[in-house]
């Protein structure tokens, strides 16, 4: 595989279910080390989707490949080459942690000589160790999850696939595995795709999202892309010396301009085409006596674009 | 290797009361053959014996013997079929559903197995399970029957039984267990593949009624030709259930 290839690639993938239509169409492309999230509502189609690009589920049409594999027509190949981190944390609740790690270190065929190894390396990153030979019944949420994301890892796998990571965790815990997942991509340099719903945790792992909606990608690019180039309307927040009703007033009475509202010495201004009004809205604003102490864009959040992408 | 190795991952999660069930069906088979033995072992018993030609019996025996013979060798392997059939069967529903009950069938789908060693990964278990009891079962009752007829006269350790117990069991078992795997494909949970899984026994009563009634004897050769024709098709099952776990979760 050139380096140019995308790692993971989806192409047209469908899923249908009888009537329901679940993942409609789409396309992506991941890159290696990139961590990519797949945003949206419950029932958007985000674990189909991660479940077709594991091979668990078959496409009813389209492609979806990993590290240049077609997922239909090389399932093992893929399935060897990837973890998958499922919504649950399926692990085995009456082995042990050590147990449950020794059970999958077997079935991805890793080197008896290098178990012990792996699995202490793993227990230890996850502070798991001290609980090694207790049952997974015994485990509290959050350590069950951080088990699973071990065992996730316990081959190496170059790509992974993780579906709502931290859904159900306190925050400590969901925390670190937030850590875990940003180490492993900077660190490791693991290609991960993320399913989630959790905006911040997106914001702050992913360098692409795709958002999907009712089976469809809606929206797709880099966060930054994405703030820049969601929506053709930008919000102007205008710090004043003074805020006057008949300056507000007036701005209103612009055509480019869609909403101002005054707040504790400031009017955020919200305008249409922002490559092109902004330095008008400046222009105006000192034609109408207003003096500007400061002016800046208000910086949109992948919340915002998220709402808006999904409520349109 | 990766077989066993999800076999014994099985054996470590089966709930209890499947673990019980390798004492409890032994139990009932050696209970359900010492019953038959000493209900044959009376003048009114061999009154009431079917009508079958003396070629079926050894030569020699008493109308007593006879009675007790028919018992053991004619009337107790089919139900000695069908209870060995059984136990395998209800382990079986686990396999599948109970990963779906117990929320860990994605990441078993996620293994890089080919989706023939999976299934017959999950075989190994009941399998296992099936033929361990029915070897015990055997034992005892050879050890029961031996011990009532001293001399010989009355015997397990024939080859109608050999055959039933190291060909037909497996033969059988097997196909049950596949069907139910298929089942436990398809179903949410164990209780219902279970449910579902039980009626596969209802043909083997075909046998149970044909050996009470003396109408179905099964001699060796009727039992080699139905664990071979058995045997062929449990290959069959064992790709089609491949086939099915590839249509996924």
């Amino acid at each position: 595989m050139s380096e140019s290839e995308p790692v993971v690639a989806a192409h047209n993938l469908t899923k249908r279910f009888r009537w329901l239509t679940a993942v409609d169409g789409i396309s992506f492309q991941v890159r290696e080390g990139e961590v990519f999230g797949l945003l949206g509502p419950n029932g958007a189609g985000k674990t189909t989707t991660i479940r077709m690009m594991c091979g668990l589920i078959p496409p009813t049409s389209g492609t979806a490949t990993v590290l240049g594999r077609d997922v239909v027509k090389e399932p093992v190949t893929v399935k060897s080459s990837i973890g998958l981190l499922p919504e649950t944390p399926s692990v085995y609740e009456s082995l042990s942690a050590e147990e449950n790690l020794r059970f999958y270190c077997e079935m991805y065929q890793v080197p008896r000589a290098e178990w012990a190894r792996r699995i202490d390396e793993l227990l230890s990153a996850f502070g798991l160790q001290t609980r090694r030979t207790s049952k997974v019944r015994t485990f509290s949420k959050g350590m069950k999850q951080k088990l699973a994301l071990a065992r996730t890892l316990v081959h190496d796998p170059p790509v992974i696939f993780l579906d709502e990571p931290t859904a159900g965790l306190d925050p400590e815990s969901a925390k670190m595995v937030r850590d875990k997942i940003a180490q492993m991509s900077r660190d490791a340099g693991k290609t991960i795709f993320l399913c989630t719903h959790n905006l911040v945790e997106a914001e702050s792992l992913c360098s692409r999202v795709a958002i999907i909606k009712s089976g469809r990608i809606i929206m797709i690019g880099s966060t930054k892309d994405l703030r820049g180039e969601a929506t053709e309307a930008g919000t102007y927040v205008v710090v004043l010396k003074e805020v006057e009703a008949s300056l507000v007033e007036a701005l209103r009475s612009l055509d480019y301009v869609q909403a101002a509202e005054p707040s504790d010495g400031s009017v955020r201004v919200r305008i249409a085409s922002p490559f092109d009004n902004a330095h008008k809205l400046v222009e105006a604003i000192l034609r109408f006596g207003g003096r500007i102490m400061e002016f800046r864009r208000e910086a949109r959040t992948l919340e915002d674009i998220y709402l808006e992408a999904v409520r349109s | 290797m990766r077989a066993l190795a999800i076999a014994r991952k099985d054996f470590r999660e089966l709930p209890g009361y499947f673990k019980f069930s390798i004492v409890l069906v032994p139990a009932v088979l050696i209970f359900i053959v010492s019953m038959m033995i000493l209900a044959s072992a009376s003048e009114d018993a061999a009154t009431e014996l079917p009508n079958l030609p003396d070629s079926v019996f050894p030569p020699g025996l008493t109308d007593m013997q006879k009675s007790i013979y028919f018992a053991v060798n004619f009337m107790a392997p089919p139900f000695f079929l069908m209870l060995a059939t059984m136990l395998p069967v209800t382990i079986a529903a686990d396999a599948f559903a109970g990963e779906r009950e117990r929320k860990t069938l994605e990441a078993l789908l996620a293994l890089p197995l080919s989706n023939m060693d999976l299934f017959f990964g999950k075989c190994l278990l009941p399998l296992a399970y099936g033929f361990g009891a029915s070897l015990a079962a055997f034992a005892v009752i050879s050890a029961v029957v031996s011990l009532s007829f001293p001399g010989g006269s009355v015997s397990v350790l024939n080859a109608s039984w050999i055959v039933l117990v190291f060909l037909a069991v497996p033969a059988f078992s097997l196909l049950g267990i596949l069907v139910e795997l298929m089942i436990s494909t398809r179903v949410d949970r164990t209780y219902y593949a279970m449910q579902m899984g039980s009626l596969i026994i209802l043909p083997m009563l075909i046998f149970v009624i044909g050996g009470v009634t003396g109408t179905l004897i099964m001699g060796p050769m009727l039992l080699l030709a139905l664990s071979g024709g058995i045997f062929l098709l449990d290959f069959i099952l064992i790709q089609i259930g491949s086939d099915l776990l590839s249509r996924g979760l």
